[in-house]
């Protein structure tokens, strides 16, 4: 087992996508980073997602232009980094059932074509060219052919590979006990494997963020949002894209806390096809709920009829880090003096992830922002954060 | 409830006595059995029509049960606790259902502990439970020159049975050294049915001039396309220069014992705890054979390896104990049960500490060897990722997919803990389990869509 | 009910079976020990549990998605291959 320093330049708190990439930027910039995790790298949501990097399910806003950002730094990183994680420029198709649902999905289309994305129209007639098992009674789709896919605990190795080559330590079994504090400011992290002093600390836990927050003298809102996923007997390849219906940006948006699904259908390099998603607000119940995989293989087979007599061998479930206004958490404020969030992605941690690390460490670093990061400060007018010490 | 039903998993020894327990004491019993006949392993019929063997007395007792509905070639694929008891998700003819009952005992039963070794994955490498029911339930013999080998009591009834098929053992090679097996197996001379079994095993081999290698193990199989002849060496002076024999043979039947079959269990919830000799989860109960949650009981291997005396002891109990949850009269005294399951334990335990894994045999793993038979995931990817720093179980298995594949890690799990834990040099229980993900058999997408239209529960059974 | 052999097909063989029999252990009597071949070193596996734990033993009856041969009914007239893996999943 790793001994904790007894002091770093920055703490990660968090091993998972997010905290690894911010890891690998700030140690890449000559900072001497400790990232500790009470469990292992990725055990959180990053390994109960599919890997997604998407810019098909996002509106035109700043979450978009995170991600644009964010696919092009993935790009870089899947060509430079040692360790492969399955990197696939596959791109995703959005199908419409209906005439209604093709109209709404073009105008969605129309407005993310202006801000950058590449996208492309495609007839009914033309669909079953791009995906040959897809149902052949849909209205019509738009291909994306910048959304792409990573296995996301190979990912996550990779970055904190990069991260370690730059002198960075990682600590696993380390769980956060509390701060330690130069007037409000924190300056060192309490652990249950000793104290770290720090000049910032970066609190990159996932749906966990709230809990670790509080223990650093800050309440934020990051609630759990659940979901379910099934894994299917391995097969050669079939479904070439992801393939999803166009409901799934309603649902992102959505601030139900009912079960929602709409389905996403995706192959994986190993051979599995991997079917989602569904969304509530569930606490951390980490009981798999059959009703969840039954409307999640509903939808799946709606969309590819074959799917029918494939079987599912497995299931599993995550808990995306969700905030009330559906934008992650990324920077520093009054609030919390010395300690800066990367937090908030929901079911875009993944995608998110590279452009995130880029914003803290240019703020921690004092360098030039790669853009605009006000709508995702933490104490912005669309979110709650308070400071909770005395 | 107003007709309580208990729902018995698994038609073995366990199961079949739990199911007997309950609907003496009144209540209702479904026994939901995923094979086509009831008795599990150890109690397997015949499949060939019109092979009627003699037929134990106690499935001749459930079958003629009026309380007791059998269901074979019925699978749990999840089960989760509820408000009104325990829903089952139940698989039958490609089609799902949920079964809702007051309570439910669990006796899934095991699947045989493997240790890789190179050349494991050659066509005619097999287990001796594969050896076992491909003759009692097929009548077909695994090879025509067998060698039987590994460790644990259940190589002897597999070597005698192929010998009466008509198979030659070549051998039967057995890991533990003979005084580590006399010495610690000496408690049981007290034990007249074991005694009465070993005699009757060891005398039909040694009529056939089986010879018996003990502190031995196969090394290594040969062949091209399928096996063709297998290395023995020697596990009892690690330190010492290898002596190895080849012998000839196209079937190598070779176990390690047992890994319970905790998948339902661990998706209910149940509280586990590790064994003690080997590194496998089991699910905790207590003496009434009740796990950490109300309305669920287990019984049988699951609760710890220890055969089917033990398996049928445990059994009564829970049936027992699962009745009077569901309110059935009667006490929970159960001397003879209990009695029976004390000395059950004791012999299992003491077979445990006789027969052990041999603590190095992961020294025999070369980088090729294949750990993960669904997946292909070879030792050398393994040790790579953990000598990286890489050093849970499930941490390695999502990084190099081991335990990912059809059988979710039910084949290799507990090797590969093991050889993590050797490799990192870290307590097994440090390394865990591959972990246990729903569903614990395959589902077709399309049976659980039918699941999602409305009207799809069956509460009665 | 005449105890009389079934027969199936694999490949250009023509396997023998008693009612009851599976189609696994009809093969392996028959002397069969490539069920399929692997997906990724392209290995030939067979029977190894015997018990349906373990999927090493798939293959395809009448072309429909892979079933595991050790717990699957010999039936007269089946026409089974190889249970490699094909697109579609079955049909």
């Amino acid at each position: 087992m790793t001994n904790a320093p007894r002091g770093a330049d920055v703490v990660v708190v968090g091993a998972g996508i997010v905290g690894a990439a911010c890891a690998a930027a700030l140690a890449r910039s000559g900072l001497h980073v400790c990232v500790i995790d009470r469990a292992d790298p990725a055990a959180g949501s990053s390994s109960s997602g599919e890997g997604n990097l998407l810019v098909s399910d996002k509106l035109p806003g700043p979450e978009l232009e995170l991600a644009l950002h964010s696919l092009a730094l993935w790009r870089e990183f899947a060509q430079t980094s040692e360790t492969p994680f399955e990197f696939e420029g596959k791109g995703g198709m959005v199908v419409a059932a209906s005439a209604g649902e093709l109209t709404v999905l073009h105008d969605v289309a129309a407005g993310q074509h202006h801000a950058g994305v590449r996208t492309q129209r495609i007839a009914a007639a033309e669909l079953p060219e791009l995906e040959p098992y897809l149902a052949r009674d849909l209205a019509g789709g738009v291909f994306y052919p910048d959304d792409c896919q990573v296995q996301p605990m190979r990912a996550v190795r990779a970055l904190l590979r990069s991260a370690v080559r730059d002198g960075a330590q990682v600590v696993t079994g380390c769980d956060v006990v509390g701060v330690r504090r130069g007037g409000d400011r924190v300056t060192g992290v309490r652990t249950s494997r000793g104290v770290i002093m720090v000049s910032a600390l970066v609190i990159a836990a996932g749906a966990f963020s709230a809990d670790v927050a509080r223990l650093a003298g800050v309440e934020l809102e990051v609630v759990p949002r659940r979901g379910h996923v099934l894994v299917t007997e391995p097969l050669p390849p079939m479904v070439r894209h992801k393939v999803y219906e166009a409901g799934y940006v309603a649902d992102v948006e959505s601030d139900e806390a009912g079960l929602l699904s709409s389905s996403v259908v995706e192959g994986t390099q190993s051979g599995p096809i991997l079917l989602g998603s569904t969304r509530e607000l569930a606490g951390f119940d980490r009981h798999f709920d059959v009703r969840a995989a039954a409307l999640i293989a509903q939808r799946a087979v709606r969309l590819f009829p074959f799917l029918a007599d494939v079987r599912i061998i497995r299931g599993y479930l995550g808990f995306r880090p969700a905030t009330s206004d559906h934008l992650p958490i990324i920077g520093t404020c009054p609030a919390a003096p010395g300690v800066w969030f990367a937090t908030g992605h929901e079911g875009a941690g993944v995608g998110l992830a590279m452009a995130t690390a880029d914003l803290i460490r240019a703020q921690i670093c004092g360098a030039a922002s790669p853009l605009d990061a006000t709508p995702f400060a933490p104490d912005r007018a669309t979110l709650t954060v308070r400071a909770v010490h005395g | 409830m107003t007709d309580p039903v208990v729902a018995v998993v698994g038609a073995g020894p366990a199961g079949l006595a739990a199911s007997l327990a309950a609907a003496e004491r009144g209540v209702r019993v479904v026994l939901l059995d995923s094979a086509a006949a009831p008795g599990g392993q150890i109690l397997r019929q015949s499949a060939i029509a019109g092979h009627s063997a003699h037929r134990p007395a106690i499935l001749r007792r459930v079958a003629a049960h009026p309380r007791i509905t059998l269901r074979s070639r019925t699978e749990v694929v999840h089960a989760r606790v509820s408000a009104s008891g325990v829903d089952l998700l139940v698989r039958a003819e490609e089609q799902l259902r949920t079964l809702t009952v007051g309570a439910v005992v669990l006796a899934p039963g095991a699947s045989e502990l493997a240790l890789p070794f190179p050349g494991w994955d050659l066509p005619g490498v097999l287990t001796p439970g594969a050896a076992q029911a491909m003759l009692k339930a097929h009548a077909v013999r695994a090879g025509s020159r067998v060698v039987v080998a590994g460790t644990g009591p259940f190589l002897w009834p597999v070597a005698a049975a192929l010998v009466t098929a008509g198979a030659q053992v070549v051998a039967l090679v057995e890991a533990a050294s003979f005084p580590t097996v006399a010495r610690r197996a000496g408690p049981l001379v007290t034990h007249g049915h074991v005694v009465a079994q070993t005699a009757r095993y060891a005398a039909i081999l040694a009529r056939a001039g089986v010879p018996v290698l003990f502190g031995r193990a196969v090394v290594r199989a040969e062949g091209g396309d399928r096996l063709g002849r297998v290395v023995v060496g020697r596990t009892d002076q690690p330190g010492s220069a290898p002596q190895h024999a080849a012998i000839e043979a196209d079937a190598a039947c070779v176990g390690w014992g047992f890994v319970p079959s905790i998948e339902l269990a661990r998706s209910l919830g149940c509280a586990e705890r590790s064994d003690l000799t080997r590194s496998y989860a089991v699910v905790h109960v207590d003496e009434d054979q009740a796990t950490s949650l109300a309305s669920v009981f287990a019984a049988g291997e699951i609760t710890g390896v220890g055969g089917a005396a033990l398996a049928a002891a445990e059994g009564e109990i829970a049936g027992t104990a699962a009745a009077r949850s569901l309110g059935a009269s009667g006490g929970m005294a159960l001397r003879r049960a209990r009695r029976a399951r004390r000395r059950a334990r004791r012999a299992a335990s003491v077979l445990d500490r006789a027969f052990p894994l041999p603590a190095q045999w992961a020294d025999r793993l070369e980088s090729e060897t294949v750990m993960c038979r669904c997946e292909e995931v070879t030792w050398g990817e393994i040790a790579a990722v953990v000598d990286d720093g890489v050093v849970t179980a499930r941490a390695v298995k999502g990084q190099v997919r081991c335990g990912m594949g059809w059988c979710q890690g039910r084949i290799c799990g507990v090797a590969v803990q093991q050889a993590i834990a050797a490799r990192a040099g870290r307590p097994t229980a440090e390394v865990g389990d591959l972990g246990g993900r729903p569903f614990a058999v395959p589902v077709r997408a399309g049976e659980l869509a039918d699941l999602a239209e409305p009207a799809r529960d069956e509460t009665r059974a | 009910m005449a105890d009389a052999p079934g027969r199936f097909r694999f490949g250009d063989r023509t396997i023998e079976f008693t009612p009851g029999q599976s189609v696994g252990a009809a093969l392996w009597k028959a002397g069969v020990r490539s069920f399929r071949s692997t997906r990724r070193f392209g290995r030939p596996r067979a029977i190894y549990c015997g018990i349906g734990q373990c999927f090493d033993c798939l293959v395809r009856v009448n072309g429909a998605a892979v079933v595991r041969a050790c717990i699957t009914d010999a039936r007269d007239g089946d026409v089974v291959t190889p249970g490699d893996a094909e697109p579609g999943g079955g049909q």
